[in-house]
């Protein structure tokens, strides 16, 4: 935590000081939290196993529970998926959420409830990474409470929840504890906020962080660009000072660090996925621009420019107080982000605008929906909202000192003045803020899963079949044991024509006085045992990847169809989906954890060791 | 003061946090309290009886043929309406004609999941069951067992 402000000192016993030390109390804020994102998720832990309407949410309940079976029935790493499409790489899909680490929460508690834990957990790392990425930027805990309310009834985190995407969630509600850690880094010179930051970046990514990462990765960037300036600023007044961290590439520095490591302990999903990302683009929508009209009533929800669009949360009172960060110290990179990211959110309208020039970097280029960076400038006005207030109470505090010293000399009642004064002001604050703030909430509640879902069918449905399906209810196959072959995907994989939903087994061969038998059957490895007289040719009813591997015989691609060439003889056939990239970047992975562990491990020698040394 | 940056960094420098007391500990109850009362229905939530083993009394039996059937020939009726109704739409995109038919069927499957008051997932159930096995659909044929293969449309 930042050092205290000036409001708090000791001695000092005001109503603000009071109010500051009590938000600063971890155990009472985060109960605070607790309370607040209970009643804002009104309803999540009442009818269970229930999900929502969205067939978006059935799409990642769908994959999530693939996922979950994998691990916990079959204990698999989920890298191949059966049960959509005729087969597609699981774990290298950028829209898959397995092992992320909130996944756990699935495992633990099953894939329905995992998910509402899952929201709840987000929503209250929210309201703390806001909290304290405020605090970290200088502002009063009043303000940053503030900051970080503003920040959770932003409409974003309605429409998310509402379509299932708790990885939009997610990602966003751990931005703010990216740029915490980032420049906590940076102050403080520790090691071990950068590490915190990477295990930010790398939790985003893995939780199916394809927007959510390269926005995060920018905003980090927009954060070093201020960092840097201001260290420019600050060694030039003081030209004969000695050299110091902070230095305008030190932020660089730090945050290609960062990068790297984040790049090491999400490798075990990062190279199969940039694999899928190189071999299958993206379909890009084209070019998708907004106008000003549209982004602002998005983010200020102003009901006369009459756009039909669900409004923002953003209200022109918080911006009326943003305003007032351009005083504070941090507060003016904080307005200078926010135009940043609103020109950003704009669209491509032409050489001039921002996004014209982004969408020339790599990987980047290919995000589309500008207008949901919208949720990055608010949460860079929610950080100005508590910038603002934070100047209030500060200039609030300043007058009332000047005038309870005059008033005080002539009447020696300068103290209850003072106290007055500001409990006139928080009174306006709360009067100003609090319909604000509640009209804001309630216009926009978060609908919890409420579509009726009574889970899945009897038992005697198990053997794993490929059905014709239907992807928009996609939750419901992997339940029932069996693969939709309509779907889709955001990524163009190949599937393949032959693939059919009458086979009376799903394995089978058309070679004359052949047969094949199912021995076994997991989403990644199928024993099988085959016969014939003559050379035969098994085919699986599932597309073909180049990473399914058996044990005998050549495995070809018919027309996408995966098939085994078998010699003549009886056979026990194993195939197995093992992709080399996963174990390379599994390998990765696991060494920058232990690189992270021995590096701590020895911090923590060496200081011992100072410690004993004889003084 | 450090000279190197980054992860390499080696300064370290004072904390300002303010010193924890032992019975600061105390003030971590509260929190800890709250959140296990909150999410109680979650944690046990499996240890209670299982809302999908209790509907099992009430609910419909899939291997109930007859219904399966009746269920199977209800959507196989409403499969040329939706396939008509996609080759309207996107006349020149086979991909999303199946994907329109897909979401035609969906809503029949829900309707009729309602007035035979079965669960969706017998629904879907039967008609995997229908296809399968070639149940006769409308004109005599089966449906087809077959999707237009993953190409999701650019514009």
């Amino acid at each position: 935590m930042p050092p205290s402000s000036s409001s708090s000192q000791k001695g000092d016993t005001s109503l603000f000081t009071w109010l500051n030390a009590t938000l600063e109390n971890t155990p009472l804020r985060i109960t605070g939290w607790l309370w607040l994102v209970w009643w804002r998720l009104d309803g999540l832990f009442e009818n269970m196993f229930r999900i929502g309407w969205h067939h978006d949410e059935h799409y990642f309940v769908m994959h999530e529970e693939v996922a979950r079976q994998s691990m916990a029935v079959h204990g698999q790493l989920p890298a191949w998926n059966p049960y959509y499409c005729g087969g597609i790489p699981e774990l290298a899909n950028p829209q898959s959420e397995a092992l992320s680490p909130d996944f756990l929460l699935r495992l633990v508690f099953g894939t329905e409830v995992g998910r509402r834990l899952t929201l709840f957990l987000f929503l209250f790392l929210l309201l703390e990474g806001t909290y304290r990425y405020a605090r970290t930027l200088r502002m009063n805990p009043i303000g940053a409470v503030v900051g970080a309310l503003a920040f959770l009834a932003s409409n974003w985190f309605h429409r998310f929840t509402v379509t299932g995407w708790y990885n939009f969630v997610g990602g966003f509600a751990l931005m703010p504890w990216a740029l915490h850690w980032f420049e906590t880094a940076l102050r403080t010179q520790r090691w071990r906020y950068g590490v915190a930051c990477a295990f930010a970046m790398a939790w985003i990514f893995m939780c199916a962080g394809t927007y959510t990462t390269p926005y995060v990765g920018l905003a980090l960037a927009t954060s070093a660009v201020g960092w840097s300036i201001g260290s420019f600023f600050r060694r030039r007044k003081k030209k004969d000072a000695p050299a110091h961290p902070s230095t305008a590439r030190a932020p660089w520095i730090w945050l290609a660090s960062i990068a790297a490591l984040t790049v090491g302990l999400c490798a075990i999903r990062l190279l199969p996925m940039a694999d899928i990302i190189v071999t299958y683009p993206r379909v890009w929508q084209g070019n998708e621009t907004f106008s000003l009209a549209h982004v602002l009533q998005s983010l200020f929800d102003l009901p006369q420019l009459n756009m039909g669009i669900e409004g923002g949360s953003i209200g022109l009172v918080a911006v009326a107080l943003t305003s007032l960060a351009i005083t504070h110290r941090t507060g003016w990179r904080i307005l200078v982000a926010a135009g940043v990211w609103f020109a950003l959110c704009i669209g491509d309208h032409g050489p001039w605008s921002p996004h014209h020039w982004m969408e020339k970097i790599p990987i980047i280029k290919d995000l589309r929906a500008p207008d949901r960076m919208g949720i990055v400038v608010e949460l860079y006005l929610a950080l100005g909202l508590a910038a603002g207030l934070t100047q209030i109470e500060r200039t609030t505090n300043w007058i009332s000192t000047r005038v309870s010293t005059i008033t005080g000399a002539l009447s020696q009642r300068g103290s209850s003045q003072r106290g007055s004064s500001q409990i006139l002001l928080a009174a306006m604050v709360v009067v100003v803020m609090f319909p604000w703030m509640k009209n804001n909430l309630e216009r926009h509640p978060i609908d919890v899963p409420s579509f009726l879902w009574e889970g899945p069918i009897q038992p005697e449905v198990r053997d794993f079949k490929q059905a014709r399906g239907n992807r928009w209810d996609a939750h419901i196959w992997p339940l029932i044991s069996r693969g939709t072959l309509q779907c889709f995907e955001e990524t163009p994989f190949v599937q393949s024509p032959l693939l059919r939903a009458d086979l009376s087994q799903e394995e089978y061969t058309t070679a004359p006085n052949a047969s094949v038998k199912r021995l076994h059957w997991s989403p990644n490895a199928i024993t099988l045992s085959a016969k014939a007289t003559t050379p035969f040719v098994v085919s699986i009813n599932q597309n073909y990847h180049e990473a399914w591997t058996s044990n005998m015989g050549h495995i070809r691609s018919d027309q996408g169809l995966l098939t085994v060439h078998l010699p003549p003889g009886h056979h026990t056939l194993k195939l197995r989906f093992s992709d080399p990239l996963i174990h390379l970047g599994t390998a990765v992975s696991i060494l920058s954890w232990l690189a992270i562990a021995w590096a701590y491990r020895r911090r923590r020698q060496r200081r011992t060791r100072k410690q004993l040394q004889p003084k | 003061m450090a000279s190197r940056a980054g992860l390499f960094a080696t300064v370290t420098r004072p904390t300002t946090t303010a010193p924890v007391r032992p019975w600061h500990v105390l003030f971590w109850i509260l929190p800890v309290v709250t959140l296990g009362w909150m999410i109680r229905p979650a944690l046990t939530a499996h240890l209670d009886q299982d809302p999908r083993v209790a509907n099992l009394k009430t609910r419909s039996r899939v291997d109930n043929t007859p219904m399966n059937r009746q269920i199977f020939k209800r959507i196989a009726q409403a499969d040329p309406v939706g396939r008509r109704l996609g080759k309207r739409d996107f006349p020149h995109h086979p991909w999303s004609q199946e994907d329109h038919r897909a979401n035609h069927e969906r809503r029949t499957a829900r309707h009729v999941g309602n007035t035979m008051h079965v669960q969706l997932e017998h629904v879907y159930i039967s008609l995997d069951q229908g296809i399968r096995n070639r149940w006769k659909g409308p004109g005599g044929h089966p449906l087809k067992a077959t999707v237009v293969p993953l190409r999701p449309r650019t514009h």
